[in-house]
């Protein structure tokens, strides 16, 4: 009897102690259980940000049934990230924590490495990752594990300002067929430089794109092991056609977007990410402060006359940083969320990318889009993805340092070149040739 | 009668023999539990001990409070300095590229050559205040156009504007600049990125205050700079409150307007709020009544990267302790707030931290529950502690007692009443029982003889002995001899033998013991 009532007072006891005290941190989600995870993103800088609006959406709806609420920290571009988010891994005074969240492209996961960011193909079943398109996946792997997440790729388009070109067609019968190939496209601007007394007709946001594609298209490779291989004649010729167009004023090669300039009414057309659609403002500002209104046709990239038809797929994708249970339980509800079903189909059409599942390519067609500019997009994008095959980058170390050099390298090197025109010192193709060696020389640095 | 009669007539009709000592002893016990919980109850309600969550709660946000504000007048202040200084250097600046290319301000109207390279002279001040200053941006607008007349309406103004980039801390160490006003001339000298939603021009229309910062605008600085609401930056995503201040030329002219930009991005990663409250929201916004315009301000979070998004108006209602906000969406928040000026040409702002309210009340009901489970402890403990205390207690007790009731005098108690009780009985015993070895020495002849006779009883044989029960049952010879069907002559053989035997003399010697025995069962009987 004894023992029988201090068993029963111990049990008491011990139920009451465990209903008050265990409030203590589980991996459950739930709104009783919330969780905050910081993201640094890169679409930003327009005027609606999707990624925003997705985020916010998510707070709101999925996120709030599940206690997760996604704080965005960071809002800059695919470049600045890289060097924000190593600085942030290494824990460099002043750089800040790394998020919880971030997107970013292959080269700079595997920077920060597999021990601080999650593996998806750890959390994600084979069944979950058969439903995405396999070379966007492919393209997330670093030695084999799943960094990097694809929310939305991307490829190049070639955008083109309706209002200026059809005066230009106009006057000049030039027509937008003659745009689909890279030798049509120059001509075409020659053209222009001649009809609108030396303006320059288009710009490309990354020649090394042009230069790299157009190689592989014509069956070789702009790299040798793991340097840009200027030993190929293939990869001469296609660096020096654009040399060509740049330094005879043609092809406009500065620091900056194609975007911009189209909005300043300094050229008519660009070659850019196809999520570039989202950085067109309606209107083009001449200095002194006129405007017109800017309409955008969106074209497929140009390609190479002979040759394979080829386009650039990129696009950065969403990592996770290691942490406790809980915040990767919830990065992984928020990553299927924005890369399955409705949700990504709704951020891919409003930012110019393409969805990451199979099943979402044949939804895409009848989408609502936002303008004609959009719809003339995902016409071009859905002909590269029947016609074209997709270029990806070398998984090569230090493939971004080499994208940015050449990138640096080309403006100085073709303005110096354009500048020797300008001044008589020689004639096109031999300039176009020095410009190559001089590349050479710059990126064997 | 009174009722401890009745009890006592009650107990006795129904044979209760009242309370065992374990019973009274757990009783009393208990009340005094209870009597020192409702002392100990008592004296927490006086001290306001229940009220913990409430008074911890109100001391948490007062301190978070005062630590926002001074951090928030610090800031704003340089803020305010350092757009004056801007102020004075563009003013100058300007002057002297005036001057040397022998133009007044009004002929920059309409003069897009002349209003790049003045662009370009002011970039530095700008790009130095960025870097200097704790902001997301820097602008300066002047009261000209590039455009003419025709093609720039009137509120179309000339300027520059530049945002960071990259901000994801504070402060990032590289900054990013980006142009997101102004001519690209000044971007492309200067190798400058340009924003995406970049324009020529700055929109005076939509400029947040703009006459009223040209309309007070004075010589002395300090009286004279504005900090506006929080408001859409056009073209893109962001809200932002702009410091600014008048751009004033020695004469009195009025240029425009200069200043910094606060983001809401930057304003987020900048206040994030420190502490061991894990969901704290800071709110730096006007009042309209009873209602917080969340829209009109910037909102910070907590340094665990908790962030709310408040938007629209909270409504406030005022407590004791507290201000209670509600959101036009229903959620609930705890909070204080305080008033703040700013700039000299301002309302008054208002500072709010807040918790969710159903942060607060999980606080409440964890202490509740505490309350509630300590309470009932207690109480378990004390029912149940009783009931083993006074058991241990009356245990020794109680086999003491039963010691002296069997007179079995074992090992002592070591309860020391007990233990001298016991003494005292054995004392007593002792005494008794010497007493009675006396009484019994010299105890008269009779008493003496009496247990002799006894013994000699034993010493009959069966005949003889059932001659001598018969005697006992008050027969006489003659009677026994019908009884037992033997002749006169046995019976008094056998009386002979049963009075040698016995050591009497006669029948009536014999009958006197027989009577003495009869008296000593009798009293025997009665005892038991």
């Amino acid at each position: 009897m004894k023992r029988q009532l201090t068993a029963l007072f111990l049990s008491i006891s011990m139920l009451l102690l465990l209903l008050t005290g265990c409030a203590g941190s589980s991996a459950k989600l739930g709104p009783k259980n919330p969780v905050t995870l910081t993201m640094w993103h890169v679409f930003g800088s327009q005027t609606e940000s999707p990624m925003n609006d997705m985020v916010e959406e998510f707070n709101h709806t999925a996120g709030k049934e599940k206690g997760i609420t996604i704080n965005i920290t960071s809002v800059s571009n695919s470049s600045d990230i890289h060097s924000a988010l190593l600085a942030a891994a290494k824990g460099e005074a002043g750089a800040g924590s790394l998020p919880d969240l971030f997107f970013c492209y292959p080269e700079t996961a595997g920077s920060i490495g597999a021990e601080k960011i999650v593996v998806w193909s750890e959390l994600f079943s084979e069944g979950e990752l058969s439903e995405y398109v396999p070379s966007f996946l492919e393209e997330g792997r670093v030695n084999g594990d799943l960094l990097v997440l694809p929310v939305a790729k991307s490829s190049e388009a070639l955008f083109v300002n309706e209002t200026i070109f059809e005066r230009f067609a106009a006057d000049t019968g030039a027509a937008y067929e003659d745009l689909h190939t890279w030798d049509g496209l120059f001509e075409t601007a020659q053209k222009y430089y001649e009809w609108s007394g030396g303006k320059t007709f288009v710009m490309h946001d990354e020649l090394l794109n042009f230069v790299q594609i157009n190689t592989a298209a014509l069956g070789g490779s702009a790299f040798k092991n793991e340097k840009l291989d200027f030993e190929n004649p293939v990869f001469k010729a296609q660096w020096e056609q654009a040399a060509k167009a740049a330094i005879s004023g043609a092809l406009r090669v500065e620091d900056n977007y194609e975007t911009v300039r189209m909005m300043t009414g300094d050229i008519v057309a660009g070659i850019g990410s196809t999520a570039s659609i989202m950085y067109f403002q309606d209107v083009v500002t001449y200095p002194d402060n006129t405007k017109e209104p800017l309409v955008i046709k969106a074209l497929p990239c140009p390609v190479t006359k002979s040759g394979n038809q080829m386009a650039m797929q990129q696009g950065v994708g969403l990592c996770a940083a290691r942490g406790d249970e809980k915040k990767q339980a919830a990065a992984l509800f928020f990553a299927k969320w924005i890369t399955q079903g409705e949700a990504n189909l709704d951020f891919v059409t409003k930012s110019g990318y393409m969805p990451v599942q199979n099943s979402s390519f044949e939804a895409i067609n009848d989408y609502d889009f936002i303008n004609e500019s959009y719809r003339s997009l995902y016409e071009a994008m859905d002909f590269m993805h029947a016609e074209y095959s997709f270029y990806l980058p070398p998984v090569v170390d230090g493939y971004y340092d080499i994208l940015w050099a050449f990138y640096e390298g080309s403006i100085e090197v073709l303005d110096e070149c354009k500048a020797a025109y300008e001044r008589g010192e020689g004639g096109l193709d031999a300039l176009a040739e020095r410009s190559f060696y001089m590349m050479e020389e710059k990126m064997s640095r | 009668m009174r009722i401890s009669e009745l009890t006592k007539k009650a107990a006795a009709f129904s044979g209760f023999r009242g309370k065992t000592m374990r019973h009274r002893l757990l009783f009393y016990t208990l009340i005094l539990l209870l009597l020192l919980g409702t002392v100990l109850t008592g004296g927490i309600m006086l001290f306001g001990k229940f009220s913990a969550v409430e008074r911890e709660t109100e001391a948490m946000l007062n301190t978070q409070l005062s630590i926002y504000e001074h951090d928030l007048k610090i800031h704003f202040d340089q803020l305010a300095a350092r757009g004056i200084r801007l102020s004075k250097e563009l003013s100058s600046g300007l002057k002297e590229y005036l001057d040397k290319n022998g133009l007044h301000f009004s002929d920059l109207k309409g003069n897009a050559d002349a209003i790049v390279e003045a662009q370009i002279r002011l970039y530095e001040p700008l790009r130095l205040g960025i870097e200097t200053t704790d902001c997301s941006g820097a602008f300066f607008m002047l009261d000209t156009s590039a455009g003419r007349e025709d093609s720039s309406p009137g509120q179309s103004k000339s300027g520059l504007y530049f945002k960071i980039g990259n901000l994801n801390v504070g402060r990032p160490i590289d900054m990013k600049l980006l142009q997101y006003r102004g001519s690209t001339d000044v971007g492309s000298y200067y190798g400058l990125e340009f924003h995406n939603m970049w324009a020529l021009e700055i929109d005076a229309e939509r400029f947040p205050d703009y006459d009223r910062i040209l309309e007070h605008a004075m010589p002395d600085l300090n009286g004279c700079y504005h900090l506006t609401d929080a408001v859409r930056l056009p073209g893109t995503w962001e809200n932002a409150m702009l410091m600014c201040v008048p751009i004033v030329g020695e004469d009195g002219e009025v240029y425009g307007i200069c200043g910094f930009e606060i983001s809401a991005l930057f304003y987020k990663l900048f206040y994030m709020q420190p502490g061991t409250e894990p969901h704290l929201t800071g709110l730096l916004t006007k009042r309209r009544e009873d209602v917080l315009s969340a829209n009109a301000g910037l909102e910070s979070g907590s340094a665990n990267g908790y962030f709310v998004g408040l938007s629209g108006g909270l409504s406030t209602k005022s407590t004791s302790r507290f201000q209670i906000y509600t959101s036009a969406k229903g959620r609930q928040f705890v909070g204080q707030e305080t008033e703040i000026r700013l700039a000299p040409c301002n309302d008054e702002w208002t500072l709010a931290v807040m918790i969710p309210k159903k942060d607060f009340d999980a606080k409440k009901h964890v202490s509740i529950r505490e309350n509630l489970t300590i309470f009932f402890l207690l109480i378990l403990s004390a029912v149940f502690g009783s009931m083993q205390m006074s058991r241990l207690y009356v245990k020794p007790i109680l086999s003491g007692l039963s010691q002296v009731k069997c007179r079995a005098l074992g090992e002592p108690t070591h309860i020391q009443e007990i233990d001298d009780l016991i003494e005292y009985l054995a004392r007593q015993d002792t005494q008794e029982e010497t007493q009675a070895m006396k009484e019994q020495e010299h105890a008269p002849a009779p008493f003496r003889l009496y247990d002799e006779f006894l013994q000699n009883i034993e010493t009959l044989s069966p005949a003889e002995r059932t001659v001598f029960d018969l005697y006992i049952e008050g027969h006489t010879a003659k009677e026994i001899t019908e009884i037992l069907c033997l002749s006169i002559n046995t019976i008094k053989t056998h009386n002979k033998r049963i009075y040698m035997k016995l050591n009497v003399s006669s029948r009536n010697e014999l009958m006197v013991y027989v009577n003495m025995m009869k008296e000593m069962e009798g009293a025997a009987d009665a005892k038991r």
